[in-house]
């Protein structure tokens, strides 16, 4: 009975980070969060950056990829744009986890910028000259800003996480 | 010879994040992209079987996140309420002084009624247009900083289709701009993709209604000697052929820098229902 109970909270711990990215891609609920009067913050990002490359068994590749069509259909962009975004990101986050031994809040913050550069360079090549669709592109520009500033504090949160995650499996 | 142990060190790097599945990982990132990229491709493609499978994977998706909604709309309406109850009795002086002033104003609109019916029959023009609407329930309310557009659900299953207004009350809140069987999609007036033409009362000056992306859409291509003053009605012109003309959408509203807005008579954030005008009975 104790060990069905420790692996049932282990394995929904596990979850959160994937509920979470499932449930902002369905809600938008994170950029409708308007912060400091026009800026909101794209949480899918630094969730699908940080699992990527601190934990990637929590969020498979597979899922970003749903989670990224899901996200575009509910906002009405053409179909398979965040998740190539996503799945740049998780590329980028792969990569780096390969290349570094010590990871550090830091050293996570400095890569997470061009990151994010890069990714919202792709989604601007995307939406501008492969569809029909009007950006507010000054919004994704504060939108990015907000997101590299935010990111340290999600970072903090989701190492508690991780570390919940390792003791409750040790 | 560190030049190139460096250049193999990136190669390993890059093979090992694009190709490897790694731990508990099913698909490869490479494989996934270029799922993505012909997912990209499609979307261009306007097929009737892809259009079908696109209408269904759109319904489903709508379903699940009208249901993951469900939490978020629960607690701001109850912030609502809450809040609301500090305002009750100011906002009921105010409703007060409000009735007061629309009573004399329906006395007003009696006498105008008459007189506008006299003049049309003296005009033998007298035209009486019903607009055949379908209410729709607003599912999702998409607020993004990419697009502002509002899901319904109804679709092509009520005879909705792409073009066709849609209003909020009597005043027009946007037009549809995707359908699917059991829903669509609204753009709103303020959306930056959003541009109608209009004519404004009384000067009857046309001109573009386009959004950018804030509260209050803005008026575009106006005669330079115009003159257009606040409080002005703007009304749909039916001039794009698709929109019916002379429904009502809001007011002139000359902001600061001398640009000059439209305040919407409807604030589509509010809504719970829309209208959807699918034809126009003239009588």
């Amino acid at each position: 009975m104790a060990i069905f109970y420790k692996n049932f909270i282990k394995n929904i711990i596990g979850l959160i980070p994937l509920i979470l990215l499932y449930y902002l891609c369905l809600t938008s609920v994170d950029s409708q969060i308007i912060l400091f009067k026009n800026f909101s913050l794209n949480l899918k990002y630094i969730i699908v950056f940080y699992w990527t490359l601190r934990n990637p068994s929590i969020i498979g590749y597979g899922h970003i990829f749903l989670a990224g069509i899901l996200s575009d259909v509910v906002i009405g962009l053409p179909m398979g744009t965040s998740s190539i975004c996503f799945l740049t990101l998780a590329g980028i986050a792969a990569y780096i986890r390969q290349m570094t031994v010590r990871i550090s809040l830091w050293s996570d913050w400095i890569v997470f910028v061009p990151s994010v550069c890069i990714t919202n360079f792709i989604f601007f090549i995307l939406t501008t000259y492969y569809s029909d669709i009007g950006i507010y592109y000054n919004e994704l520009f504060y939108n990015s800003i907000i997101t590299i500033i935010f990111y340290p504090f999600i970072w903090i949160v989701f190492s508690f996480l991780t570390h919940y995650m390792r003791g409750k499996v040790a | 010879m560190k030049e190139s142990a460096s250049r193999d060190d990136f190669g390993i790097a890059i093979r090992s994040a694009l190709l490897q599945k790694g731990t508990k990982q099913k698909f490869s990132l490479l494989a996934l992209l270029i799922i993505s990229i012909i997912f990209f491709s499609l979307e261009k493609l306007n097929t009737k079987p892809i259009n079908l499978v696109r209408a269904f994977l759109h319904d489903g998706i709508y379903v699940g996140s009208m249901l993951a909604n469900y939490p978020n709309k629960f607690f701001s309406s109850s912030l609502d309420v809450v809040s609301k109850h500090f305002y009750v009795y100011t906002e009921n002086v105010k409703l007060q002084e409000e009735l007061a002033k629309y009573k004399s104003l329906a006395n007003q609109f009696k006498y105008l009624k008459v007189e506008n019916k006299i003049l049309k029959t003296s005009l033998d023009d007298a035209l009486d247009v019903y607009y055949n609407t379908v209410t729709a329930k607003i599912i999702l309310d998409e607020n993004s900083p990419y697009l502002k557009s509002l899901i319904i659900n109804k679709g092509k299953n009520k005879k909705i289709l792409k073009g066709m207004p849609v209003l909020g009350g009597s005043s027009l809140i946007g037009k549809i701009v995707e359908s699917n069987f059991f829903s669509s999609r609204v753009l709103l007036l303020n959306d930056l993709n959003s541009k109608i033409p209009v004519i404004i009362e009384p000067s009857g000056h046309h001109a573009i209604l386009s959004g950018k992306g804030t509260e209050k859409p803005v008026l575009q291509f106006l005669p330079k000697n115009n003159s257009i003053a606040d409080g002005n009605i703007v009304y749909t012109s039916g001039k794009d052929g698709i929109l019916s003309a002379g429904i009502d959408l809001g007011k002139i509203s000359i902001s600061s820098e001398g640009d000059v807005e439209v305040d919407l008579f409807i604030d589509p954030n509010q809504l719970n229902y829309a209208n959807v005008v699918i034809g126009v009975t003239e009588n």
